[in-house]
């Protein structure tokens, strides 16, 4: 079962009205991310990401939406990665409020400024 | 005496003369008055001329604007063409159409498209011949989300100098047309024009609508001749058409049998005018209601079933196996091989357009029919089907579930909608909050589909009796603003408010010129990140070394930095520039003012770049200035 936490308390309280329909964000950033040369395989990218707690979630939880390629060759700071995930759950992608920050904690633990770069 | 009577019908006879014939056939004079009075009514009403035509005499022209009055076109959305002269001619003394002239022909066709997309009704559009391959991109929006529109221009080929390379000639110009309309025509006679008129309207008009494009030659448009001028009423076909009673047997089976089945609404719903009976059936059965990529809204997004979009795979419900898909053509933005309806889940598609329907993906029952006779039909069929016992107890399982999910995933989004704000630069959604608390509750949203003025419509509650949101799917840039002004003028007691963004506004900013002309009152608001963002954050998922440097060329549009409200007052429209989150409010509040007191507005909100490298300023610079060895 996944346990809903609230995100801080200065942060504004949630209207909790309407669900905005990723109706094109995300589905077109999704399905953009595929052109090219990449390969779909999501196992292939989650074999390549290193363990961690929030691992799974940033795997199940991303990965439904688009491949997983796309967010590891990726190298922002704790902030950046902060707004990347909310900016994703704010355009209807299906994580609750403390899975985002444990997506958002092992993205910018593993994926940072500093961490290597794409091979 | 039979054929005395029969040419006397014929009006072969006159009155006086049938008299005599009858008289010098032998009847007395009594006699053949009582013959002549009984056959009087018939043979007057044989010459009662219908009330849906008439006879119209004049130039092609006139006959032209002739039938777009009979059949209630009110509006032609043009430009300015020497070889249009004689249709300007024929407006002059005929009011009832009225020309809205559009400097530029992409903004003439999408406000067009908004005023169709809006009034369910036909929009008719006069391009100069030349201004045609401008038009193409706002053609293939109202193509791709089914919009009818009839799109006419002049062509120099069919002209007395054709094929002597005269004049703005293009041989076969309707091709620049061809993949973008259901028909293309060439007029060929001016007799002909009112039927040709008539028939694009039917064809652009009749589901699944489209784009028609109609062309002739402006000499031919000066030529005089006689036709029969029709109104719409019989060239009407119903398409309303209800569904196979077996297949929505069928398909209610299916639905009831179904474990955890989705619902997954399309445009249909929204065309069709559905949306209530959608409802209906969704709560009949708690359907966890899914939206994809759609033009228009089809499902009120505050309705406790609704989940937002139809994922690869559903968090909730788990294990989907059947998807109930009404309306939606499965149009996705490009090709993923995971599909998103898995291969285990079976899908009922149900479209009035029969292409959709099993074209990319497996469907284990297709149905051709309007989406809300098959909603309506299927509520009834499952009605009977399940006692009410049983309707509850599937309720019950679901509904709460359902609700309780949807509700946390709300909780969610409106929390991360309202995350890392700062007074500088402005968050996006610090704008979709604002503009949510002060516009109407009914307020007709019209986007540029940018992925920051998109956002903000996750402020906002859209559904029948509430907030219209209306975006494209083709994507094609320049669209929002004139599409606002369509729609505003289909709908002149609703407030309408234009969302777009620097990159997608600089595609067709010309119609603000129209707004201000016409007294278009439209809010518009101008999400201005100074740079393609969307882009630059695609790029750079596989671009390794524009990662490293940050350095895009396709990036940067701060400059020169481009100040909209200005570019705005050059076109006759009011406006003003925002760079801080406390003066949000202060300038939409007065951009309603001036909306609610009859001119259009802009507020361009500079705001911040997000993704990856949002610090870039980086372009190729090039001074031809630099270049010169004289200073001329």
């Amino acid at each position: 079962m996944i346990k809903l936490c609230d995100f801080p308390r200065s942060l504004n309280p949630c209207k909790a009205r309407t669900i905005r329909g990723l109706r094109f964000g995300l589905v077109i950033g999704a399905v953009l991310s595929l052109s090219g040369s990449l390969v779909w395989s999501q196992s292939d990218w989650a074999s390549k990401m290193p363990d961690g707690e929030g691992k799974d979630l940033t795997v199940q939880l991303c990965g439904t939406c688009h491949d997983l390629g796309r967010t590891i060759n990726i190298r922002k700071d704790a902030q950046g990665w902060d707004q990347t995930v909310l900016n994703m759950v704010s355009r209807g992608a299906q994580i609750f409020p403390d899975e985002a920050e444990k997506i958002t904690r092992y993205l910018a633990t593993n994926y940072g400024l500093n961490s290597p770069p794409k091979k | 005496m039979k054929d005395l009577i029969a040419r006397y019908l014929d009006h072969d006879l006159s009155r006086r003369t049938f008299m005599k014939s009858l008289v010098a056939s032998g009847l007395s004079l009594a006699a053949a008055e009582s013959v002549l009075k009984s056959y009087v009514p018939l043979a007057e009403a044989q010459t009662i001329e219908p009330t849906y035509v008439r006879t119209s005499e004049g130039t092609a022209a006139e006959l032209l604007i002739e039938q777009l009055k009979a059949w209630g076109v009110k509006y032609i959305f043009g430009g300015s063409s020497s070889p249009d002269g004689a249709i300007y001619e024929a407006l002059v003394d005929r009011p009832e159409v009225t020309y809205i002239l559009v400097p530029h022909e992409g903004p003439q066709v999408a406000m067009a498209d908004g005023y169709a997309r809006a009034s369910h009704k036909v929009a008719y559009v006069q391009l100069p011949g030349m201004g045609l391959p401008n038009a193409i991109g706002h053609a293939y929006n109202a193509w791709k989300d089914q919009i009818p529109l009839v799109v006419t221009s002049y062509r120099a080929e069919h002209s007395e100098g054709a094929g002597r390379d005269i004049f703005q000639e293009i041989p076969q110009i309707e091709k620049f047309m061809e993949p973008v309309s259901k028909w293309t025509w060439n007029l060929r006679h001016p007799h002909t024009i009112a039927e040709v008129v008539r028939r694009g309207l039917k064809f652009a008009s009749t589901p699944p609508c489209s784009p028609v494009y109609l062309s002739w030659h402006g000499n031919l448009l000066w030529q005089r001749a006689k036709a029969e001028v029709m109104s719409g009423e019989k060239f009407q076909v119903p398409m309303e058409i209800k569904p196979n009673p077996r297949l929505v047997d069928q398909a209610a089976k299916l639905l009831v049998e179904a474990k955890s089945p989705v619902l997954y609404v399309g445009d249909e719903v929204y065309r069709t005018e559905a949306t209530e009976k959608v409802v209906e059936l969704a709560e009949l059965l708690a359907l966890p209601v899914t939206q994809g990529r759609t033009a228009f809204n089809n499902f009120p997004t505050d309705h406790p079933l609704y989940l937002g979009p139809l994922l690869r795979t559903m968090r909730y419900p788990a294990n989907v196996d059947l998807v109930l898909n009404l309306g939606h053509d499965m149009e996705e933005t490009g090709f993923n091989p995971v599909p998103l309806v898995a291969r285990s889940m079976k899908m009922i598609q149900v479209h009035i357009d029969s292409t959709t329907i099993g074209r990319t993906y497996p469907v284990e029952l297709g149905i051709v029919a309007d989406v809300r006779l098959t909603a309506e039909s299927l509520t009834a069929a499952v009605k009977s089907m399940l006692t009410s016992k049983r309707i509850e107890e599937i309720k019950k399982s679901r509904f709460e579930p359902t609700r309780l999910f949807g509700s946390r995933l709300r909780d969610s989004q409106q929390k991360a909608l309202r995350a890392n704000w700062k007074e500088e630069p402005i968050h996006h959604n610090q704008i979709g909050a604002v503009l949510d608390a002060l516009i109407e509750k009914d307020a007709v949203i019209i986007s540029g589909g940018a992925q920051t003025s998109e956002s903000c419509l996750g402020f906002m509650t859209f559904g029948p009796g509430k907030k219209v949101e209306m975006q494209n799917t083709g994507s094609h840039l320049g669209w929002a603003v004139g599409a606002s002004a369509g729609a505003k003028l289909a709908l002149p007691d609703r407030q309408v408010v234009c969302l777009t963004s620097d990159g997608d506004f600089m595609y067709g900013p010309t119609a603000l010129w129209t707004m201000a002309r016409n007294e278009i009152p439209v809010l518009v608001v101008v999400f201005n990140n100074r740079s393609y963002n969307g882009p630059r954050n695609r790029v750079a998922r596989e671009g390794k070394r524009m990662r490293e440097t940050g350095m895009y060329v396709n990036n940067y549009l701060g400059d020169p930095d481009i100040n909209f409200a200005d570019l705005a007052r050059g076109w006759g429209v009011g406006g003003e520039v925002v760079t801080k989150a406390g003066a949000i409010r202060g300038a939409l509040e007065r951009g309603l003012k001036v909306v609610r007191e009859g001119k259009p507005y802009l507020v361009d909100f500079v705001i911040g770049r997000t993704g990856a490298n949002p610090e870039s300023t980086w372009y190729p610079k090039l001074s031809v200035a630099q270049m010169r060895t004289k200073k001329v």
